[in-house]
């Protein structure tokens, strides 16, 4: 059992979404000024423990779960599998994201006596990874084409990404007034892999056909674009191990300007419409990466039809024996999936992502002494709404969550969020924060309401990270 | 420190357990598509058989390389396959029908025929299926060219055939192929 449990933990850190309900606008985690440059800022200065400041996985599956398929309940799983290919749908999707920061810092400038203006920046990794159900490539190759006469399998089914990425970014905060805060950071990407398939098209169908029994129509237009990959192909090496090494020292030197390199944009704002109101927005990743370098696409494309042999014999006067009609329907079906390979500039767009919020705090501590509240105080609550919408492929995927936020000793907060969205509709989330002389940690975990059996949730993610916060002087 | 965040820590690490859960179970994964395809298909008039005697056997025939079924994939995971015939004739003769099969060393390693009756100029319709399984697949597998013969047999009437001659023959086909893909 012990066992499994560590698997399963690596393979949840190994699969997760980019949502980050519970970190959103958690002021007291640097960290926050990832998902919100104008998120407000009320220490000093902090530097982030490299590689310990941020660790981010998440995965998600949409429409099944690793329960679903692998549940030891006795039903044979060729019938699970065959329920997971017809149930889910075209636009279901399996997602993972990781991130790593490795260094990170920033600190407070501006007016002497009261610095407005907070800097911030840091170094990070990301990898990402978004792909389709294929469901009509799954159904064909589950069932075949006989039951599924006349039905056009639409090739466009077939859509994905996936990338591993550099980011460094610096970013500014500045507080304009007490109700407005707002910031920008600005991202340089260098992209160490990437894999794009999005832009297929295409079908094939079998049909009644005149002459034979059926028309089998092929229309291909399928692209597969890579970039970083044909370099490590081309490794020399003495082996599997040998490649492994080779290919992760590699990528390490793409990872300050060695890839692919690309421009993105984060801004956001707080703005609070009464004192006790709180309004937020931010996008992130509004960006691109421009692949030029160890370039490689695959193309597959072309139209046919086959209708099956026709031998000519007795004198057809095409002259042409069925031999050579076949050796022509051959070459044609060779020439249709000929995978052409090319090498061609292309741009990928980053996922952007939007979030919002609208919160209100309440209840100030009661001090001892006088049984009531001290006026310069903070709120001890926050209860709001939040939105988070990314933009995919195919179309954005949405999730609201509902948060409650509790300072609950002088150095511990903690925040739970609930959250629906395309993975489910019972995602309760936990975070806590800690602040032990300067030393911040923090540590969140989604979906714990199937964190019993995590193989049963289609979502899991977990962050944690320590950082040194040395906050401002009390006045 | 530590000692204060190393209990929250194995919280997370412990509470996330799998229960129930047998990976081991995707050994048994099987998935059993079944493909269609066209076949060979053919539409003569009576008039390509132009016969002046009304006595002689017309033969013709045709051959192909068919290498598909000793491709890796389909050796692998074929465990059965079926070819189809649909002959429509409407010559009044008799024709037979021979498929041959032969392997890379032009040894035949599987024939079989389709008789095909006459009813006077009317549309006669003769279905043949062969299937093949077991041994009779692994001949299929080893089959590299296959050949076409279509015999015409002579008239009981003695009538010769020639460009005005009534009728057609035509032949429609496909193949079945049943896979079972495993992990074994």
């Amino acid at each position: 059992m012990k066992k499994r449990c560590i698997l399963i933990l690596l393979f949840s850190c190994a699969v997760f979404s980019q949502h980050k309900q519970l970190l959103y606008n958690y002021t007291d985690i640097p960290q926050s000024l990832l998902l919100n440059p104008g998120a407000e800022v009320n220490y000093k200065w902090h530097v982030g423990i490299p590689l310990l400041s941020h660790i981010h996985a998440s995965a998600g599956a949409s429409g099944v779960s690793v329960y679903d398929l692998f549940a030891d309940n006795g039903v044979n799983f060729n019938e699970k599998l065959r329920r997971a290919v017809y149930n889910l749908d075209r636009n279901d999707y399996f997602t993972i994201n990781q991130q790593l920061e490795i260094i990170s810092g920033g600190f407070a400038y501006g007016n002497s006596y009261e610095p407005n203006k907070y800097l911030s920046f840091g170094l990070y990794q990301e990898l990402d990874a978004h792909v389709y159900y294929p469901k009509d490539y799954a159904i064909l190759a589950y069932k075949g084409n006989r039951d599924n006469i006349g039905r056009v399998f639409d090739l466009s089914d077939l859509n994905g990404k996936a990338e591993l990425i550099s980011v460094l970014h610096v970013g500014i905060t500045t507080k304009l007034n007490k109700k407005w805060t707002y910031g920008f950071r600005g991202k340089i990407y260098s992209s160490l892999l990437n894999f794009k398939s999005t832009n297929n098209k295409g079908s094939f169908v079998t049909t009644e056909g005149a002459n034979n029994f059926y028309n089998h129509n092929f229309d291909l237009d399928l692209e597969f674009q890579t970039s970083g990959l044909a370099s490590l192909v081309d490794l020399d090496n003495d082996g599997q191990n040998d490649w492994n090494a080779k290919a992760v020292k590699e990528l390490r030197k793409r990872v300050l300007f060695g890839g692919n390199l690309g421009l993105g944009l984060d801004f956001g704002f707080t703005y609070h419409p009464k004192e006790q109101w709180t309004v937020t927005g931010s996008v992130q990743d509004l960006g691109f990466i421009y692949h030029t370098k160890d370039v490689e696409t695959y193309t597959l494309k072309g139209q046919y039809t086959f209708e099956g042999v026709n031998p000519l014999f007795p004198n057809n006067g095409s002259g042409q024996t069925a031999d050579e009609y076949w050796q022509e329907i051959t070459d044609n079906f060779e020439d249709l999936f000929q995978l052409d390979t090319i090498t061609k500039n292309y741009v990928a767009w980053r996922s952007p992502k939007l979030n919002g919020s609208a919160s209100y705090k309440y209840g100030k501590k009661v001090l001892k002494e006088c049984n009531c509240t001290a006026d310069d105080s903070d709120y001890l609550n926050e209860v709001g709404l939040q939105l988070f919408a990314i933009g995919r492929s195919r179309r954005p995927q949405f999730s609201v969550s509902a948060f409650y936020y509790r300072r609950l000793f002088s150095f511990l907060s903690g925040k739970i969020t609930y959250t629906a969205d395309g993975f489910s509709k019972t995602n309760v989330g936990i975070g806590l924060s800690s602040h032990i002389g300067n030393v911040n940690f923090y540590i969140m975990a989604d979906n714990l309401f199937e964190y019993q059996n995590l193989a049963k949730a289609n979502y899991a993610s977990l962050q944690l990270g320590f950082n040194y916060i040395f906050p401002m002087e009390k006045k | 420190m530590l000692k204060k965040i190393a209990p929250l820590l194995l919280l997370f690490l412990v509470a996330a357990c799998v229960e129930d859960v047998d990976f081991e179970q995707a050994e048994n994964i099987s998935i059993s598509p079944i493909v269609e395809s066209s076949l060979i298909f053919f539409d003569f008039p009576a008039s390509e058989f132009s016969e002046p005697t009304g006595t002689a056997i017309v033969v013709v025939g045709d051959e192909l390389e068919l290498d598909v079924f000793n491709d890796e994939f389909l050796r692998d995971n074929l465990i059965k396959a079926e070819f189809f015939f649909e002959v429509t004739n409407s010559i009044d003769r008799n024709f037979r029908a021979d498929i041959i099969m032969y392997d890379a060393n032009d040894q035949i390693t599987y024939a079989f025929a389709v008789n095909i009756m006459p009813d006077g100029n009317n549309e006669v319709v003769t279905t043949h299926t062969e299937v093949f399984e077991d041994d009779l697949l692994e001949q299929l597998k080893n089959t590299v060219r296959m050949e076409l013969v279509l015999s015409m047999f002579p008239s009981p009437s003695g009538i010769p055939l020639d460009e005005n001659s009534i009728g057609n023959i035509k032949m429609r086909s496909k193949a079945t192929l049943f896979f079972q893909i495993d992990n074994e």
